[in-house]
């Protein structure tokens, strides 16, 4: 039902006629009567009121029909027209000079920091005391800030919002962006050198070996990108993961919070370099970069080496340089090889409601593997057969832990102590006869226990397993 | 017989709709304004009005003024051998009110009709509703004090057509309603305002100016001299808006105060308190989608709206002089006197409907979800928009935010910032939900009912399972509940009040005692006056005690002026 036919009255009725049949209708609908009713008739009451309203200002000059688009500059603002709207004239278009300039002003001042300052300025602005420049000049400014995003302090925003009216929940903006906005307003303020104090204080980094890393993040994100320099730096462990802590303290996951001074691409590198799950281009070239360095440092400690020995043959062996070498090339490649298993482990242990790349593949991975151990093993290839059940045996426990939580209520720390208790007794037996049947079982015993986990894991998955929608 | 009341901040009146429209009470002392101030004498008993008034400067610890800022909270004020909360003092207060309507109409009152400021919260309507039945009434209706202030404007003058703006500055609180009159309807289109400023913030800012002029603490005077010195801003304030200047020429203790101050460095002091009238009033505008040039009146009401500061101000924002009503003191109680006889539907009233607004919005708190699909929390979303035609219905539907939720707290919040943590926490309902289903089949309608009397009513009703919920928001710690208005009510009937024919005699020696305390060259004589007065009172000769008084009340009339 249309608002005008709950009121009685034809679609053209103007405005005197709806609040005539509304006294009226009101005296048989009283609010404390009948609230359900009143509720109704107000409802169609201000929609025929607002219906009204548009009407009049369509009829009054139809080019606002598309609403008043106004060039400030390079600033385009569209207002919803108010019902006394004047036509766009030369008022109007002076009206535009004086909010664009009043703008600037208004940041320059907010910018300046000083709030008891800008209070007074506010204040004291002449054309701010008449209430359509002051909400015209509002709308503008706001648009100004979402443009420019202006360094401001905290306290400076919230007057500039407070006093305009701009920050309460009906302003009609939307309470993400503006809250977005605030934090990059005031993150860009606090990275001025002479406002890191107040950054320091927000985030609890007042001791000084916390500032101390603090500016060391600061000033590393804010340099140029270049591969030497990230390269170099990163060669300190720590650093990625230091980096990656504050970064994410101060802006969360949101990373557009950060100003232009911050530099997108050392945020991207470093948060990055940081992620433990993933193998990418940061993470390869940190640790080849730390590689290659402790290759050459190991060189040079060899030729030193190397020097000495020739000089005091007596006195020093070639064991140490070997050793050395040995040493650096085995964490070479254990990194080598954890960084190539990655992909593989994250691929075979992905949860079952997440889509994958060949599911049949994934699901029989570990039967196929212990299958082809065991027939190597059976064709009398011992160490080749060793080498594809042991890492199945880890692949299973790997994905079994990540697809249902623990492994039999297990933490990680557990099984590391369990593993190296076990491995520690077998090498204590490692001369007894019994220690020799041992190493002969052990395939049988690692593809019993993968296969075990394996078929615990499907059943405990039966539910959701990805290659039954395939079948469907 | 409804009765109407003004329970104001300093000071509170008490009316009804008779036959000859709108009459006002008035108290023992002959005056219709009771200050709003509650003291205990040395025998245990309760006294209220201007009597209480004198005694904050003779007995400052055992008298208590300017409670109604404190409504809403569970703050208690220890006076003698009793704790009062806000609710219990303004009942106090009610029942003195109630004592003189009684006398002066012959027959018992039950009902009655109390104002608030339009800005009060819901716990503080609740507090008011409280201490009406601590004051042994039944509160038939609450109703807003710029509404109540347009009323009796509009039932004046008749301004059919129009549009106006009420400005209601009280002791305590600041109301701006922007209204509309046509055919007999009474529209409030918005209200807006501020529960902390008042004609007592003006008096601060004169106390702390004079106090820092002469380079004394305010720590440095007992709470006598203080309430002494407060009582001379009050005149000196209400002198600078006639002269232009006021001269404060005191002794406090042994220290003496010579101070001047002229209208000029007033109005500078008093900036900041007019800078934040400015932003209640441009809401309201803003909200009623009015500009200036579209009212036809700009009323003004309460007290303190007298300044000619708050005047200039108006003026300058409005491009007009505003209207001053008849007697701003008394324009909110004779609208709520209205408001009686509208809700005892007066026959003469019958062509009269109001329809007032809910002043704050209401809402929940929701969780959003960013662009990189991180979830931020603490967003308030409103249900209820400020403004909005009491009574008044919405809904709205809320998903849970993940799979699997056990149960969905709804957190309701009343306050206009886009964050919750700066608004007023009302209460919190948990719903449960089934972890089984979609978050589709999750969601929970959550339903917001605000009343006429701006009581709030919140339901929610789980998809899930179709189980209804609903929120009692008396769970609020601010607020008694029922079983406590109870028990409070005994301990209240327990206290001893000084019989009504008894307060001119006392208002007398309360009088007698603050000028002790102002006037140290005549303190031996005031001393005699007073133990004079005392032993009269004792031997209870009704025509002795009459004779005396009125000697005693035009002796201390000569102390007092200059």
């Amino acid at each position: 039902m249309s608002p005008f036919a709950i009121l009685g009255l034809p679609a053209d009725a103007d405005e005197r006629s709806i609040k005539q049949a509304y006294a009226q209708r009101l005296r048989t609908t009283r609010p404390d009567d009948d609230p359900e009713g009143f509720q109704h008739l107000n409802q169609a009451y201000q929609a025929a009121l607002e219906h009204c309203r548009r009407r009049a200002v369509q009829e009054k000059s139809p080019e606002i029909k598309q609403g008043v688009v106004r060039h400030l500059g390079s600033t385009e603002i569209r207002e919803t027209a108010p019902a006394n709207l004047k036509p766009p004239s030369a008022l109007a278009s002076t009206r535009a000079i004086l909010v664009d300039e009043f703008c600037d002003q208004a940041i320059a001042v907010a910018s300046a920091g000083d709030t008891a300052a800008m209070e007074r300025w506010l204040e004291s602005h002449p054309a701010l005391w008449s209430l359509q420049f002051k909400t015209f000049a509002g709308r503008a400014l706001m648009h100004r800030l979402y443009q420019r995003q202006p360094a401001m302090s905290a306290a400076s925003l919230a007057l500039l919002l407070r006093f305009f009216d701009l920050d309460h929940v009906l302003a009609g903006h939307d309470p993400l962006a503006l809250q977005q906005l605030k934090r990059r307003i005031q993150l860009a303020w606090e990275l001025q050198p002479e406002h890191r104090a107040d950054l320091a204080i927000r985030f609890h980094k007042q001791t000084r070996s916390a500032q101390k890393a603090l500016d060391n993040t600061l000033s590393q994100l804010m340099r140029p990108f270049r591969w030497p320099q990230v390269l170099l730096s990163g060669l300190d462990f720590t650093k990625p993961a230091r980096i990656a802590r504050i970064v994410r303290q101060m802006s969360g996951n949101d990373l557009s919070v950060w100003p232009a001074s911050i530099r997108p691409e050392q945020l991207r590198f470093w948060l990055t370099a940081a992620d433990r799950k993933r193998v990418t281009s940061p993470r390869l070239a940190l640790g080849a970069t730390r590689w290659l360095v402790s290759m050459l440092a190991a060189a040079l400690l060899g030729a030193v080496l190397g020097v000495l020995l020739s000089l005091y043959p007596d006195r020093f062996t070639s064991g140490p340089i070997i050793f050395l070498f040995w040493a650096v090339a085995v964490a070479g490649s254990c990194w080598a090889l954890v960084m190539a298993s990655l992909p593989l482990n994250d691929w075979h242990s992905r949860r079952e409601e997440l889509p994958v790349k060949w599911p049949w593949l994934c699901l029989g991975l570990v039967p196929l593997l212990c299958t082809f151990g065991l027939t190597l093993q059976w064709l009398g290839f011992f160490a080749a057969g060793l080498v594809l059940l042991v890492p199945s045996v880890l692949l299973m426990f790997s994905r079994y832990q990540r697809r249902n939580g623990q492994i039999f209520g297990m933490n990680r720390r557990a099984i590391w102590i369990t593993a190296v208790i076990l491995s520690q007794g077998l090498h204590g037996l490692r001369d007894s006869q019994f220690a020799a049947d041992a190493i002969s079982i052990i395939p049988l015993v690692a593809a019993a226990a993968a296969m075990l986990v394996w078929s615990i894991d499907l059943w405990r998955n039966r539910q959701r397993l990805r290659v039954r929608k395939f079948r469907r | 017989m409804i009765v109407g009341i003004d329970l104001g901040t300093t000071h509170s009146l008490i009316g009804c709709y008779a036959e000859s429209g709108e009459r006002l009470f008035a108290n023992a002392l002959g005056d219709y304004l009771t200050p709003s101030v509650v003291s205990i004498d040395e025998g245990g008993h309760v006294i209220v009005g201007r009597a209480a008034l004198d005694r904050m400067v003779s007995h400052p610890a055992l008298s208590v003024a300017s409670f109604k800022r404190w409504m809403g909270t569970s703050r208690e004020t220890r006076l003698g051998a009793h704790s009062f909360r806000p609710e219990e003092l303004s009942a106090l207060v009610l029942r003195s009110l109630l004592a003189d309507a009684r006398e002066a109409l012959a027959e018992d009152i039950t009902e009655a009709v109390i104002s608030v400021p339009a800005y009060f919260s819901d716990a503080q309507r609740r507090a008011t509703r409280a201490a009406g039945e601590l004051a042994g009434i039944r509160v038939e209706r609450l109703i807003n004090e710029p509404t109540a202030a347009a009323l009796a404007y509009g039932f004046q003058e008749k301004p059919d057509g129009s549009r106006f703006l009420v400005f209601d500055l009280g002791g305590g609180t600041f109301d701006v309603s922007v209204l509309e009159m046509f055919d007999g309807v009474i529209e409030v289109h918005a209200s807006a305002g501020d529960n902390f400023l008042g004609g007592e913030d003006f008096l601060d800012l004169l106390l702390s100016a004079c106090l820092g002029d002469m380079k004394m603490a305010a720590h440095a005077f007992s709470p006598q001299q203080l309430g002494q010195l407060r009582q001379r801003m009050e005149t000196a304030k209400r002198t600078l808006s006639t002269n232009g200047s006021a001269t404060i020429d005191a002794m406090l203790g042994d220290r003496h105060i010579a101070w001047n101050i002229d209208q000029d460095r007033y109005e500078r002091l008093a900036e900041p308190l007019i800078h934040r009238m400015r932003a209640p009033l441009e809401r309201a505008m803003r909200d009623a989608k009015l500009q200036p040039d579209q009212l036809d009146e700009v009323v003004m009401v309460g007290g303190a709206s007298r300044m000619s500061l708050v005047t200039r101000m108006v003026s300058r924002m409005f491009g007009r002089l505003p209207l001053r009503h008849v007697n701003p003191d008394q324009a909110i109680a004779l609208g709520t006197c209205v408001a009686a006889g509208l809700k005892a539907r007066d026959q003469r009233l019958d062509e009269i409907i109001l329809t007032d607004v809910c002043p704050y919005t209401l809402g929940t708190e929701v969780a959003r979800r960013d662009a990189q699909g991180g979830l931020q929390t603490g967003f308030f979303a409103p249900i209820i928009h400020r403004n909005s035609t009491v009574p008044v219905s919405r809904e709205k539907t809320y998903s849970p935010v993940e799979q699997g939720q056990k149960f969905m707290q709804l957190e309701i919040y009343q306050g206009e910032n886009p964050m919750v943590e700066n608004n007023i926490q009302l209460g919190e309902l948990r719903v449960a939900l089934d972890p089984s289903r979609s978050v589709q089949e999750n969601q929970v309608t959550v339903r917001f009912t605000y009343d006429i009397n701006g009581v709030l009513q919140v339901e929610a009703l789980a998809h899930a399972d179709n189980q209804r919920y609903e929120l009692l928001l008396e769970q609020n710690p601010g607020v008694l509940d029922p079983q406590q208005i109870r028990e409070r009510l005994a301990a209240l009937e327990a206290i001893k009040i000084h019989p009504r024919n008894k307060q001119e005699n006392l208002a007398l020696l309360a009088r007698a005692e603050r000028l002790y305390e102002e006037h140290l060259s005549a303190r031996e004589q005031l001393q005699g006056w007073i133990a004079q007065f005392r032993s009269v009172l004792e031997t209870q000769d009704e025509f002795a005690i009459r004779e005396h008084q009125r000697e005693l009340s035009l002796a201390l009339n000569t102390l007092e002026s200059p």
